[in-house]
């Protein structure tokens, strides 16, 4: 299993390989999954909507519907526009949605295709929203294309149209619906009123299936994302997924932002908290209180297991840094950190975390797994984070790997429990509990197995 | 040069070859589950070769999807050149795009080189290297030359018309199948096909190697490049694919002489019919005595729980709403356990866009111009007098259930293959109105209808092979499929499973 990585580092500038991100479409179909009744429709090949609707489905163990324009070699010569139009009517008259997100590929930025002109032409019925995205493939990544999509959305959408209200929205960034479930719920428990954009719960993990023009229950209503003009405050979770919409919102209308890490671990959960009571009139309940306790009991007796493991994470840059943070904190070592999401600021955020906590950790994006490898042939770790593409590079290093992030497309369930709050901290402590308690129940001599 | 006799046979096996004209364009805006030519090139006939250094020519995004998904199995001789869990791009950037990737694509073959030393490389375009223009093809022959390596390349840009299978195909056919020798056995045979992966290689070895054939190479299935450079050696290609590659065998009797049959592996009919036919073609009695033996060694293994399963199957009814490939397949298992299914809308006899579009409203784009109204008229079935012809094992049996007056005298426009009974050209709206009324116990719903909402309201249940990871070929295959059966319908239960404070009371 990937026998031929070598741990002589080699001179590498152009090959890429074994990568650690998606391209921008992904991203952007993910963010549109999570408005109320949208159709995300894909402005490239058959084959792109395909590969990441695939992604996404192995990811989220279901099905869901996402529509493309099907461009050929016709298109490459005399634009896509006729084909989006076609597509357009297509979709309205056959599927019927509230809103279609419209997302380009490398194919459509490449032939240029003027998406908002063709979208402003066309005779739209009352009620319906059409909104667009520039994601080409060929810059950023899946998170970029998150990032894209809900900027452009609150671009098209979101109107100032009175006073502020007490409203706060918050943007997730790009995790699983359980987290968004998750932010929601410590939203409601601290008594603040609020709108989570992107929001997929309810989109995904529906029985049986559905008729051909109705939507999941879930996502962000459309009323509600044109009301985000009007609200006091936004608070961004995630600086790679969620500041060009924050910021957008804030030049728009006037919406001041608070950037924030992804609240994953105990001290990114305390930042959110004290955010969330500037806008509330309670105190913090006491569930909350007592999940923290919590949290702080079990790395409290759980520490001999975990206390000085060196950890190799992989995966998007948010979850990444608010990871390494939590780990860090509780006297683990984040050794490696790598994201496949090019920008300059996870570096340094994660240099300000080695620096904070002593530790001689390497950090890079973008970089791949192969990187990763030859660094882990060199200086072991012992345990992986990261998503279901470091399988092959648990294997071969035999180290065990703790799926977290996306894609995660071996398992079930794992969309639906969060990680974030510090639920979600109790969850990830189990998880990384679980494979170093099973790597030792595996390796221990026969006569030192005890039942403790 | 050898000279044989070849004689066509009689037994039928039923396999999913096509017409390229057949195949269905899709239409924008409609749901769709088609790929694209990059990911059947790389994915489907280069990814399973095993030694084939794969370089994906574009930004990251195609590599990192196509990377590890499809359930293939590489069978190297020699471990330091399988690259099949490797992912390998140029990772092309903005600036790329704009001053070309040309030089980007020669110092990732350098690396490349560097790195692994492989002994062939392939480099996939994707979509913007035929719309940027990159010279591909001389710099592969410039790296061959400079690295004494192979370098194969293939214009599988994903916007094109033309399937990547037959790209790749093509490339192999003229570039590596004849390069090279090897020692073969006495009845050399060459598979092709998509259906020679995973487990169920291991199954089609084991059988072929018991009655004595020796597998030269695979084309399309789990093979190694070694053996693809003398796959000419062969006598005799075993042949069946779902992509329309039927001429590919013939081009193969053109330029090397080798014959072909159909091979199906799926269906108890299909693999007795096919190994049978294998002996004929190499008209040597051993063989066919041999192959008896086989067959009837195996079929004595599942007979015992094939009855079984048959006895808890009996009355059973089946509709198959599935692509013509895959209901073929579902036919030919179903037909094991003697049910008989109902087709309903087999792509293969609809009108392109027919399934997914019900009504006239489809739209058809003309490039550069405005869209058009579709001008072809079609009118919806009358299901009210809409005229079936069922065989009368299942016409007694639907009958019972419903109260749908089925005339048996005056059917109308229905086909019969394998005794079962093929509704075609019904649309998504007609299709659950028969689905009501022929109430079946299981139901085969394709891809697309699974979330397009096909049968949603009724209770009966969904069969999903796709989300199991298991395989139904070979003798076992019948078994197994089966159980699934079985399994599939005592889980049926769950879907309309509502909760108890739901229910309203009558009280």
């Amino acid at each position: 299993m990937l026998d031929l990585t070598s741990n002589k580092s080699v001179e590498r500038k152009f090959l890429r390989i074994n990568p650690l991100a998606g391209c921008q479409p992904l991203g952007a179909m993910y963010a549109s999954l999570g408005i109320h009744g949208c159709m995300p429709h894909s402005h490239g090949t058959s084959g792109c909507s395909r590969f990441q609707k695939t992604m996404l489905q192995r990811h989220f163990r279901q099905s869901f519907k996402v529509t493309t324009s099907v461009l050929k070699e016709s298109a490459a010569i005399f634009g896509g526009e006729s084909n989006l139009q076609t597509a357009v009517r297509n979709i309205i008259d056959l599927y019927d949605p509230e809103i279609i997100a419209v997302h380009t590929t490398c194919l459509s930025e490449i032939i240029g295709d003027d998406i908002k002109a063709c979208l402003h032409n066309f005779p739209l019925p009352e009620g319906k929203y059409m909104i667009h995205a520039n994601t080409p493939s060929f810059s950023g990544s899946h998170i970029t294309g998150f990032s894209n999509m809900v900027a452009s959305a609150i671009q098209y959408l979101a109107r100032k149209t009175g006073g502020p209200n007490n409203k706060i929205c918050i943007l997730p960034g790009f995790v699983n619906p359980g987290d968004m479930k998750e932010i929601k719920r410590i939203s409601f428990l601290m008594g603040v009123e609020h709108i989570l954009f992107p929001d997929t719960c309810g989109v995904f993990g529906q029985r049986g299936v559905e008729k051909i023009n109705k939507y999941p229950a879930g996502g962000t209503k459309v009323v509600d994302i044109i009301d985000l003009g009007n609200y006091q405050k936004t608070i961004a979770l995630g600086k790679y997924t969620t500041e060009a919409a924050a910021v957008q919102l804030k030049n728009q209308c006037g919406v001041p932002m608070e950037l924030m890490d992804l609240p994953i671990g105990i001290e990114a959960t305390d930042r959110f908290i004290m955010e969330l009571i500037k806008s509330s009139l309670r105190d913090v309940p006491p569930e909350l209180n007592e999940e923290r306790e919590q949290v702080i009991d079990i790395i409290l007796d759980a520490q001999s297991y975990y206390y000085n493991k060196k950890v190799a994470l992989f995966g998007d840059p948010d979850l990444i840094i608010a990871l390494a943070e939590f780990l860090a904190g509780i006297g683990m070592v984040p050794r490696y950190a790598v994201s496949g999401t090019p920008g300059s600021y996870f570096e340094e955020r994660m240099q300000q975390i080695f620096k904070k906590y002593k530790i001689a950790g390497m950090a890079k994006s973008p970089a791949d797994l192969f990187e990763l490898q030859q660094w882990i042939k060199n200086d072991r770790v012992d345990l992986l984070m990261g998503g279901t593409h470091g399988k092959l590079l648990s294997r071969a290093v035999d180290v065990p790997l703790v799926r977290i992030g996306f894609p995660v497309m071996d398992r079930h369930v794992h969309s639906y429990l969060p990680i974030v709050g510090y639920r979600g901290a109790t969850r990830i402590l189990e998880m990384v509990l679980n494979a170093f308690m099973d790597r030792l129940d595996r390796e221990y001599p026969e006569n030192d197995l005890l039942f403790i | 040069m050898s000279l044989t006799e070849y004689n066509p046979t009689k037994r039928q096996v039923l396999t999913g070859e096509r017409e390229i004209s057949s195949l269905i364009m899709d239409i924008p805006g409609v749901l769709c589950k088609h790929g694209c030519s990059y990911m059947a090139c790389r994915g489907l006939v280069l990814a399973p070769i095993s030694g084939i250094f794969i370089i994906t020519h574009g930004p990251v995004g195609c590599s990192c999807y196509s990377w590890g998904g499809n359930r293939i199995r590489q069978r190297s001789a020699n471990m330091e050149d399988n690259y099949s869990r490797y992912s390998f791009s140029t990772n092309m950037q903005e600036s790329d795009i704009i001053f070309g990737g040309e030089e980007k694509l020669k110092q990732t073959i350098k690396e490349a080189v560097d790195i692994f030393h492989p002994p062939v490389i392939a480099i996939c375009s994707t979509c913007p290297i035929g719309l940027i223009g990159d010279d591909v093809q001389s710099i592969a022959q410039a790296a061959e030359q400079e690295y004494g390596i192979k370098v194969l390349s293939f214009a599988c840009e994903g916007f094109r018309s033309i399937p990547g299978y037959r790209l790749a195909n093509q490339g192999i056919i003229e570039h590596v199948i004849g390069t090279g020798e090897k020692n073969v056995g006495k009845y050399p045979v060459n598979i092709i096909g998509e259906f020679y992966r995973g487990q169920r290689a291991d199954e089609i070895t084991r059988i072929l190697n018991r009655i004595g054939y020796d597998i030269v190479a695979v084309l399309m299935g789990d093979g190694s490049y070694d053996d693809l450079k003398t796959a000419q050696q062969a006598r005799l290609n075993l042949f069946n694919s779902n992509k329309a590659v039927a001429d590919l065998v013939d081009v193969l009797h053109e330029k090397f002489g080798t014959g072909w049959l159909k091979f199906n592996f799926i269906g108890l009919d299909n693999i007795i019919n096919s190994l049978k036919n294998m002996a004929d073609f190499f008209k040597a009695p051993e063989l066919v005595s041999k192959t008896d033996i086989l067959i009837a060694e195996e079929l004595a293994q599942i007979q015992d729980v094939l009855n079984e399963c048959k006895n808890k199957l009996k009355d059973k009814t089946a509709v198959i709403f599935e692509d013509e490939f895959v209901s073929l397949q579902y036919q030919a298992l179903l037909k094991d356990l003697e049910i008989n299914p109902v087709t309903i809308g087999n792509e293969l006899f609809c009108a392109p866009g027919q399934n997914e579009i019900s009504f006239m409203s489809a739209t058809e784009s003309v490039p550069g111009g405005p869209a058009k109204k579709k001008e072809t008229m079609r009118y919806d079935t009358d299901l009210e007098h809409y005229h079936v012809t069922i065989p009368s094992r299942l016409f007694d049996k639907i009958k019972i259930k419903s109260k749908l007056s089925l005339n048996n005298d005056n059917g109308t426009y229905s086909r019969t293959a394998y005794n079962n009974i093929l509704i075609p050209h019904l649309s998504r709206k007609e299709t659950e109105y028969l689905l009501k009324i022929l109430e079946p116990d299981i139901f085969f719903p394709g891809i697309k209808e699974i979330f397009t909402g096909v049968g949603a309201d009724s209770s009966f249940c969904f069969f999903q092979a796709d989300q199991y990871r298991f395989d139904y070929g070979g003798f076992q295959g019948a078994i197994h499929f089966a159980r699934d059966l079985l399994m599939n319908m005592r889980m049926a239960v769950w879907h309309k499973n509502i909760a108890p404070w739901k229910i309203k009371s009558h009280d």
